[in-house]
């Protein structure tokens, strides 16, 4: 992103001190080689290059190229012996500011500094070259690969049935495979998106919609409309946070239409596997609000955290994150509860770095959780099939010991694509689609999909810590921290390593509501990674003069 | 396709699949880490990018050393605290002491604790908001620092973030209290303090006057303590009804 930027700076200042060596370096080429043919040109190049100007000047007065190189180079000396301009690289600005001396800080520039920076220089030039070019070979790498594992995933599902062939796995490479290659490859030349980031993201949603396939092509179907939709609305998200600069009115709307989105379960939604969180419309089908009232959450505490940090004047969205707290425990469904109340957690603590205060919200989440198990009747049955599952092999325990079984199964590298008995594991195709991955790709296509999810939400990291406003920060805070703690839950869920929660994992599961919230605050982060990169552009225009 | 040679091919494809995805881990990773390098040579050759100037200490203790140069972002918190942007680790500085906005090329500083700092010598409370610009001397705890804003920052900054309400635009538009830069209510406060201080000291020294002259067989006894106790009042009463215009208007 940073090579970028100073990419994008060159173009900009066609003057700059960088600039004028390479103009320098270019010029030097034809006297080079005149040099070498010899004659009276050589001496005026050779005495262009060494000696002082008014003596070059004497012996190539005849030749323009040789007085173009010279005044270049007058021109370089100029602006490197200039305080506060580019030719001060390291800390000319601040120097000249400080009026903290008469030497300059070009003088001052030792070699080692000089080579590193010459060698940064060389990385730009490399860089700007490639951009200009259209490659970012990592990235075009990833999406390579992605499109060729959903190119051979559908294919080889397309053959599965004997004497046919399923033409709705091509059909659905010919939709994914364009889309993947259009979002990382062109759309960010355009629109504010990262690249890495998408092409992660799209990987992990093309995994999914293959392994979704095998075991229930018209899901996969209806969840590849689910993707055209969600990378819809993660490009206006991006959009708007990177352009929008007044949050305060959305984060108003927000709240409000956050909590009515949690009222509508209650008042119309109906029981299913023990919680009441999913809401019938007429012509979208059913969907589950909880999972796009996390956008809501996000923004709120993001506002209100980076706007006032007296714990006072966090109120409004602590309030709201206790209101959304308190439907979710109504609608029985504990596992988006414990999303909601941990990333709260994080934020505050990103926010004011209040250890008490943090620790008493800890205390008080165990208190909560204590209160749901003793209140709760599913939440026993949970916790007793985590703690011993071959107490009741059959029923409570049965979707617990199949995901184990078929990780097991699966051993290193998986029984293969469509193979294996994925179908009876209860709910294969969204709670435990990670035992179905690793049952059919293997463990260690699994481990490997957990280091992507790690790369996602690292790269997320750095974009974070770059960001000149709070608001930013704690707004990608936000999103990072429910995509960890949401991936962690559910995959230390189905390895019994806690006790089992129904939330989906990000990008893979089956399920509309999850993929366009998880691919809307993917949007929020191609927005914050835009506004960092607008800002160190401004900066360093501003630095560079 | 019969059925073995689909069992042979996605066998196949789960071993194809493990060396993409671990390509794909490796050349993300590989990204991310140049991606940082650059930005750590971006930062390295033009510490400027993403900061607004540095607070250059003049004093400090035993762990700040004078002449070492604070990086002063663009909003953020100042305390003796590690998770602070601004972190000066000196004796009697507290763990979050101040926090600060970057706005029209100035630096807005407001305290969070009861201690306060001071800038150019003005005490800053809690209610306060100092507005800094270049030059300004901050004295927080035992440390004195002095702030240098990097001039090409002049009249830009994070002024689109939500510190710095629309209410408390107007309000500083219209020559309000509670507006930027319009006096805090600590300042107020301490303001009328200083006055009636001031005024009991004059009424005190004129008492003290007044007696030394009765003492002495001159002066009226009519003339002791009363008159400066009065005017003291007086100015008191002057200054409370300034204030109060002020903020009505």
């Amino acid at each position: 992103m940073a090579r970028e930027i100073f990419t994008a700076k060159r173009r900009k200042t066609g003057d700059g001190a960088v600039n004028a060596r390479y103009k320098k370096t270019e010029e030097e080429k034809p006297a080079q080689a005149r040099r070498q043919t010899g004659g009276a040109a050589r001496k005026a190049a050779a005495g262009a290059a060494e000696k002082p100007a008014a003596k070059a000047r004497g012996k190539a007065a005849a030749k323009p190229e040789a007085r173009g190189a010279e005044k270049t180079r007058a021109a370089q000396r100029k602006k490197t012996a200039a305080p506060g301009r580019g030719g001060g690289k390291k800390d000319g600005l601040i120097d000249a500011r400080m009026k903290a001396g008469p030497r300059s800080a070009a003088r001052r520039e030792s070699g080692r500094d000089r080579r590193a920076r010459e060698k940064t220089e060389k990385a730009m030039r490399d860089r700007r070259r490639a951009v200009s070019r259209g490659v970012d070979m990592p990235v075009v790498m990833i999406t390579l690969m992605t499109v060729l594992f959903e190119a051979m995933g559908f294919m080889l599902l397309a053959v599965r049935t004997e004497g046919a062939v399923d033409l709705r796995a091509f059909s659905l490479l010919a939709v994914m495979a364009p889309l993947a290659a259009a979002t990382a490859l062109l759309l960010p030349r355009f629109l504010p998106l990262d690249p890495l980031i998408m092409a992660l993201t799209n990987f992990l949603c093309g995994v999914g919609m293959v392994v979704l396939y095998t075991v229930t092509p018209e899901r996969a179907v209806r969840q590849a409309s689910y993707y055209a939709l969600g990378l819809a609305a993660m490009l206006v998200v991006s959009l708007a946070v990177s352009r929008m600069r007044r949050f305060r009115g959305l984060t108003m709307l927000s709240m409000v239409l956050g909590i009515g989105a949690l009222l509508l379960p209650l008042a119309f939604g109906s029981w299913q596997n023990g919680a009441k969180n999913w809401v019938e419309l007429p012509f979208l089908g059913s969907f589950q609000p909880s999972e796009l009232v996390k956008l809501s959450l996000v923004l709120s505490l993001a506002y209100y955290f980076s706007a006032h940090r007296t714990v006072l004047q966090m109120m409004p969205a602590i309030l709201f994150a206790g209101a959304c707290l308190l439907l979710l425990m109504l609608q029985r469904d504990l596992g988006t509860a414990l999303i909601y109340y941990a990333a709260t957690l994080v934020l505050f603590y990103a926010a004011c770095g209040n250890v008490p205060l943090t620790v008493m919200g800890l205390g008080g989440g165990a208190a909560a959780a204590v209160l749901g198990y003793r209140m709760f009747a599913h939440v026993k049955v949970r916790v007793a099939m985590w703690r011993n599952p071959w107490s009741d092999p059959l029923d409570k325990g049965y979707q617990i010991i199949q995901a184990l079984l078929a990780i097991g199964s699966g051993g290193l590298f998986g029984v293969g694509l469509g193979q294996g008995t994925p179908e009876k594991i209860p709910a294969y195709y969204n709670d435990f689609i990670f035992a179905v991955i690793c049952e059919q790709l293997g463990v260690v296509f699994g481990l490997l999909l957990l280091a992507v999810y790690l790369v996602l939400i690292l790269r997320g990291v750095s974009l974070i810590t770059h960001t000149r406003r709070s608001f930013d920060m704690l707004l990608g805070c936000g999103v990072l921290a429910i995509f960890a703690i949401q991936t962690f839950m559910i995959v230390a869920g189905v390895i019994k390593m806690i006790p089992l929660t129904g939330v989906t994992m990000p990008f893979l599961s089956y399920g509309g509501s999850s993929l366009l919230s998880c691919l809307m605050m993917t949007g929020i982060l191609h927005g914050i990674a835009a506004r960092t990169k607008a800002d160190m552009e401004d900066d360093i225009l501003s630095i560079k003069g | 396709m019969t059925q073995a040679w689909f069992q042979v091919l996605s066998l196949c494809f789960g071993y194809i699949s493990a060396a993409l995805i671990a390509l794909i881990v490796l050349l993300a990773a590989r990204k991310y880490a140049s991606d940082r390098a650059v930005y750590a040579r971006v930062m390295r050759h033009t510490p400027q990018v993403g900061a607004a100037g540095v607070l250059r200490v003049l004093s400090g203790g035993r762990r700040l050393a004078a002449g070492e140069e604070l990086s002063v972002p663009y909003e953020g918190t100042m305390g003796s605290g590690h998770s602070c942007d601004i972190c000066i680790p000196v004796r009697r500085v507290h763990m979050r002491s101040a926090f600060f906005w970057m706005e029209e090329g100035r630096l807005h500083m407001a305290a969070l604790h009861r201690d306060g700092f001071l800038v150019d010598d003005v005490p800053v409370e809690p209610g306060d908001e100092a507005v800094l610009e270049d030059g300004a001397v901050v004295r927080v705890g035992d440390a004195k620092l002095v702030l240098r804003l990097y001039g090409a920052r002049r009249g830009r900054g994070a002024k689109d973030d939500p510190y710095v309400t629309s209410e408390r635009r107007r309000n500083a538009r219209q020559g309000r209290g509670e507006g930027i830069g319009a006096p805090g209510k600590g300042e107020i406060r301490r303001e009328k303090k200083l006055m009636k201080q001031r005024a009991l000291d004059r009424a005190g020294a004129d008492g003290a006057k007044a007696r030394k002259e009765n003492r002495d067989g001159k002066g009226s006894r009519t003339k002791r303590g009363g008159a400066g106790t009065i005017e003291a009042m007086e100015t008191i009463g002057m200054m409370e009804e300034k204030q109060s215009r002020r903020t009505r208007r």
